[in-house]
């Protein structure tokens, strides 16, 4: 029962020299959403093609529900849901033909439930797919991905296209899923799409895994974004030395604060003037990264991340007055 | 399961197959109606040339140049078209247009997969075939000719085993590859050199080297007039079959494209 919903063990993948996964040692839990995340290219595609026996590893090996990657895959398939990035339907059938294509492709599938879904999802399942707008298709795939109850949700990049109401009722339904005991895997580019549905997330760059961490901690440590608006020009070295402040940029009026941790000392220091307007920013995944390579700096790191980081993050330090 | 598979091909093909199938047999209806008349022209044309430069006129079938052309030259042209297009396109093609990706997250082998596209192509051209007889024999029957509807299924099956022949050389090659375009030019190069190659090497007086065609095994024996040729079927099929294999054991190796 505690066995993991999906453990991967130096996992990688090479595409002639490139190594687009490189040596992933992956832990996800049965019951948990687990949200993966990485720039364009990092290797989350493949990983999860890794998985699905779509690619085949050149090194390394995994298990998927306990069981083996290359050896059960079609055991394994039986008992997923996946969302391709970048869906293709076939265009000349219907959204019910496609669905229906699938349902009898696996067998089992309840109907009643597939209508249930295309009515929270708001899906038109009558026109052909070659005629749907990108956020209809994804719904369809959405659809397929869950209409048989799996006990493994692979998605790639599911929010892609999907309009706020119906990324809310796609968290929604993960979180159901999650209430089910059952296990979701999705990847996505950006913190904000994951972090108010997702236990843990894993970073991975450069098909790397740098960091596998609870979402809670890991937005404790995500440097966040403020700006200030005052009243009148204040000091350029208004932000200096505050605790937590790891970048201050002062125009006149204007301040731009980046830090982490709490937030109360920033505000204590700018609201020694008048401010008039504050707006917060939200971090975006870049800066996770690079607050994730600052705190690997001391560590040995032999891929050399944190020197390609560097650059940026000192531009960023070098604007403290 | 595979069912499902395979009428999904067979959805997806059906069309296809039907608007190839009746253009083949009004051509071939109207061929045959026509042929008396213009028979004894090309006759006379032909009547002095050498047999091997008759039989690349197509004027030394029973019925004459027209039903020659017919059976030599445009049916198996289309079906050898048909056929390389369905299977250059049948997995390289859903790799291709990223339907794949969905398709093989199914609970199903790739070898079913394949078989599943395989059977739906093959079933294809029977029926493509079928309608090109029934056009043939319509027209026998209206018209009077020296054909017998035996001879034109005879011929008829000889350009089906051509079809499925080079249909799984094309499924092999964008199984193998994943690469619809490469398939469907390599496939298609074959067809063409092979055909110039039985048509023209008799010519030359090289008529043995004509024999490494498949071309020479659909039409070689003239069907027309004797029938079925078994052991010449029999090349045509070892050569599908062994494309096949190469095809399922080619698409179970690799990374799929999309
Ligand atoms: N079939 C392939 N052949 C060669 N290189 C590939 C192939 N597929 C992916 N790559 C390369 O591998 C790397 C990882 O790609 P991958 O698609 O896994 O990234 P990703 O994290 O999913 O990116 P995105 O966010 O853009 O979807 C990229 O550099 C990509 O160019
Ligand atoms: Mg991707």
């Amino acid at each position: 029962m505690t066995e993991a919903a999906i453990r991967t063990s130096g996992l990688t993948k090479y595409f002639g020299d490139l190594a687009a996964v490189d040596g992933i040692d992956l832990e996800v839990n049965t019951g948990e959403i687990f949200g993966f995340l990485g720039p364009n290219g990092a290797g989350k595609s493949t990983t999860i093609r890794l998985l699905l026996d779509q690619l085949r590893p050149t090194s390394g090996h995994g298990q998927v529900l306990g069981l083996d990657l290359r050896e059960r895959s079609l055991q394994i398939r039986q008992q997923i849901g996946y969302l391709p990035d970048d869906l293709s339907l076939y265009p000349k059938l219907t959204g019910r033909q496609t669905i229906d294509f699938f349902a009898r492709l696996r067998g089992g599938v309840d109907m009643a439930y597939v209508d249930e879904l295309a009515q929270r999802l708001d899906a038109d399942l009558s026109r052909k797919v070659g005629e749907y707008s990108s956020g209809n298709r994804q719904k369809i795939g959405l659809i397929q991905a869950f209409m048989h109850k799996p006990a493994l949700l692979i998605l790639d990049e599911p929010n892609s296209g999907l309009d706020p109401l119906v990324q809310q009722t796609f968290q929604e339904m993960l979180r159901e899923v999650r209430a089910d005991g059952r296990t979701v895997f999705l990847s996505s580019h950006t913190l904000s799409e994951v972090e108010r549905v997702a236990d843990r997330v894993g970073i991975i760059r450069h098909g790397r895994l740098v960091v596998v961490e609870r979402v809670d901690e890991l937005k404790r440590k995500a440097i966040r974004r403020l700006d200030f608006e005052y009243s009148e020009p204040v000091p350029a070295s208004l932000f200096a030395g505050v605790e937590g402040v790891r970048a201050a940029e002062v125009h006149g009026a204007f301040a731009e604060v980046s830090y982490e941790g709490s937030v109360n000392k920033v505000l204590q220091t700018a609201m020694t003037h008048e401010v008039i307007n504050l707006h917060s920013r939200d971090a975006d995944l870049e800066e996770i990264f690079l607050a994730y390579y600052r705190d690997t700096d001391d560590n040995d790191d032999p891929q050399g991340h944190t020197r390609s980081s560097a650059p940026s993050a000192s531009k960023d330090s070098s604007h403290v007055q | 399961m595979s069912n499902e598979l395979l009428a999904h091909e067979l959805r997806h093909r059906r069309n296809g197959a039907v608007v190839l199938g009746l253009v083949l047999a009004g051509y071939a209806f109207f061929a045959l109606a026509i042929s008396g008349s213009l028979t004894q022209t090309v006759d006379n044309l032909t009547k002095n040339m050498p047999q091997s430069l008759k039989a690349f006129v197509g004027s030394n079938v029973p019925g004459g140049y027209i039903v020659g052309e017919t059976f030599t030259l445009i049916a198996p042209i289309a079906l050898v078209a048909y056929a390389v297009i369905a299977g250059s396109s049948a997995v390289a093609g859903e790799e291709r247009d990223r339907t794949m990706s969905m398709l093989s997250a199914q609970p199903v082998t790739r070898t079913r997969i394949l078989t599943a596209k395989a059977c739906g192509i093959a079933l294809s051209l029977v029926a493509v075939t079928a309608l090109f007889w029934v056009g043939m024999a319509l027209a026998d029957l209206a018209y009077g000719s020296p054909l017998t509807p035996g001879g034109l299924a005879a011929g008829a099956t000889h350009l089906l085993f051509l079809g499925l022949a080079f249909a799984a050389i094309a499924l092999a090659i964008g199984a193998a590859t994943g690469r619809p375009a490469i398939a469907s030019s390599t496939a298609g190069g074959i067809a063409v050199a092979a055909y110039l190659s039985n048509a023209m090497l008799p010519l030359a007086g090289m008529g043995r080297w004509a024999e490494l065609s498949p071309w020479y095994y659909a039409l070689g024996s003239d069907p027309l007039r004797n029938g079925l040729d078994l052991p010449h079927l029999g090349v045509l099929t070892g050569l599908g079959a062994i494309a096949l294999v190469v095809a399922v054991l080619a698409f179970r190796r690799r990374d799929l494209k999309g």
